[in-house]
């Protein structure tokens, strides 16, 4: 498994298709954390809502990197189905935690420290965003998709529905509660988690019998 | 030259068949059946080809053999180790052709790399391994797609149209690979739709048209079968180069062993040309030439 999310960030690497998802949320960062003194929770949301983005860009991006017949390729050295797109998950997931940690440490040096409490929320905030979003970019990439112009609608469908409504629960919650005077409690954030956890077990099983079926 | 990780599986593999479709049928979407009611198998030392116009189903049938497409009815039965060439290898990678395939046999289980050095350098890369995949010429980018095929002895290998884009010097790479293959006792399934270069390599041939397969007699299918199909009655003339060819005349088939400068010439006994051949190569020897004393 190791071999195979070397692969996959290799390829990611070489490709430099990561640089406009990384960039756009380079960008975002540095517009919001200016204030040293407004409170950290509502800058969390920000980059937790863009975080996810980020995730579903980057799984469409590195699934997109390899051809239907490399892919095919890949699986023929991998041998187990799952390796593949387990490989592209956990290499989009460890470029999510690189991105969270530089998040983290950049409102901690913005605001010259932060309570531990708020930290720990907006660790486990982008932990659930990154999932969310690996869950709704792996079934509009091109394992389920092949054309980009689809791929782009539905993910962007995917991203409105899980950011915006709010009879969703997995992000809009935690994330309006970031946002809002009072500063929410780590359980809201857990739940949060709890529930991009399911959401990406169902898009895991969906994405491997669906992509099963299509070959 | 032993290929990487030389495990001589076969000893140990206790079945006829390396892989067998029984009763495959493979449709996509709704489209009338690419293949119906399939029933093929790959045997162990055995050098399959498939004939067939585009759009017959070769690729399809390729893939289901490998493993690497599910049957829309029927059972695919064995699951080998495969190396698997797809009939245009993609090499849009920024990737080094070396890098790729220590990927490969990394994500493959190898922890030996030095197979894949022997390989890069048997297969002779214009411009060298470390240029970038998408750099390389059609050629030289089919070459480390049969190399990545070749990478850890797998018990089947699949070719579809492997001399495609192959200059002359690399289809003697190629077919001393695919002999090198069969010798050690693992299957070789390959498709092309040149009849002529698929009945000068298979041992046996099927023919996909309509969905459906049937075999093939092609005259001059092995070394001692003239082009009207009748048996050679003489010796085959083996010239080899390099290797290890001492020993050869006690080989079985071997008739008689000459030098003719830096060139060992064989003279076989048209039964055995074939396993002759398979010998020398995995003796390091190199093939110049096979044809009728």
């Amino acid at each position: 498994m190791v071999a195979m999310i070397r692969y996959r960030l290799a390829l990611l690497g070489h490709s430099q298709r990561y640089l406009p998802p990384v960039l756009l949320y380079l960008a975002v960062l540095a517009t919001q954390y200016t204030e040293p003194l407004s409170p950290l929770p509502p800058e969390y949301a920000i980059s937790a809502g863009t975080m996810t983005v980020l995730a579903c860009w980057l799984t469409i991006t590195t699934v997109a990197v390899e051809s239907p017949a490399q892919r095919l390729i890949t699986l023929s050295h991998a041998r187990r189905p799952a390796r593949v797109p387990a490989g592209i998950v956990v290499a989009v997931l460890l470029c999510c935690l690189a991105l969270t940690a530089v998040s983290l440490c950049w409102s901690l040096v913005v605001h010259s420290g932060g309570a531990a409490t708020d930290v720990t929320i907006g660790a486990l905030v982008h932990l659930a965003a990154a999932l969310a979003g690996i869950a709704i970019g792996l079934p509009c990439s091109a394992l389920l998709i092949d054309r980009l112009g689809w791929t782009v609608i539905a993910a962007v469908a995917g991203l409105l529905v899980l950011i915006m409504v709010p009879w969703v629960p997995v992000l809009n919650p935690v994330l309006r509660a970031l946002s809002g005077i009072t500063a929410p409690g780590p359980g809201i954030a857990v739940l949060s988690l709890a529930g991009a956890l399911v959401l990406f077990g169902l898009s895991w099983v969906a994405v491997l019998v669906l992509e099963q079926r299509r070959r | 030259m032993p290929l990487i990780g030389a495990e001589h599986w076969v000893a140990s593999f206790p079945v006829s068949s390396v892989v067998r479709l029984a009763g495959v049928t493979k449709r996509y979407g709704r489209q009338p059946p690419v293949l119906r009611s399939i029933d093929l198998a790959a045997a162990p030392g055995q050098i399959l080809g498939i004939v067939g116009a585009n759009g017959s189903g070769k690729s399809t049938l390729l893939r289901l053999l490998a493993g690497l497409s599910r049957p829309s009815d029927g059972r695919v039965i064995g699951s080998p180790t495969v190396g698997y060439l797809p009939d245009r290898f993609p090499a849009a990678q920024r990737l080094s052709g070396r890098a790729y395939l220590r990927h490969m046999a990394r994500i493959g289980g190898l922890t030996d790399l030095s197979g894949v050095e022997r390989l890069v350098e048997r297969l002779d890369l214009v411009g060298g391994p470390d240029t970038p995949m998408r750099r390389l010429s059609k050629g030289n980018a089919q070459k480390i797609g049969l190399a990545q095929a070749v990478l850890g002895d797998p018990q089947l290998l699949v070719l579809d149209e492997p001399w495609s884009g192959l200059d002359v010097a690399a289809h003697g790479v190629l077919d001393e690979l695919i002999t090198q293959t069969r010798a050690r006792g693992a299957a070789v399934v390959f498709a092309d739709h040149r009849r002529d270069l698929v009945a000068r390599v298979a041992d046996r041939v099927v023919e996909a048209a309509d969905g459906t397969l049937r075999e093939v007699e092609l005259p001059g299918r092995t070394p001692g079968v003239d082009e009207a199909g009748r048996v050679a009655t003489g010796p085959i003339r083996i010239e080899l180069a390099g290797g290890d060819v001492a020993g050869l005349a006690s080989v079985a088939g071997v008739i008689r062993v000459e030098r003719d400068g830096g060139v060992t010439v064989l003279a076989v006994a048209p039964a055995h040309s074939d396993a002759v051949l398979a010998i020398a190569l995995d003796r390091g020897c190199s093939v110049r030439g096979v044809r009728q004393w």
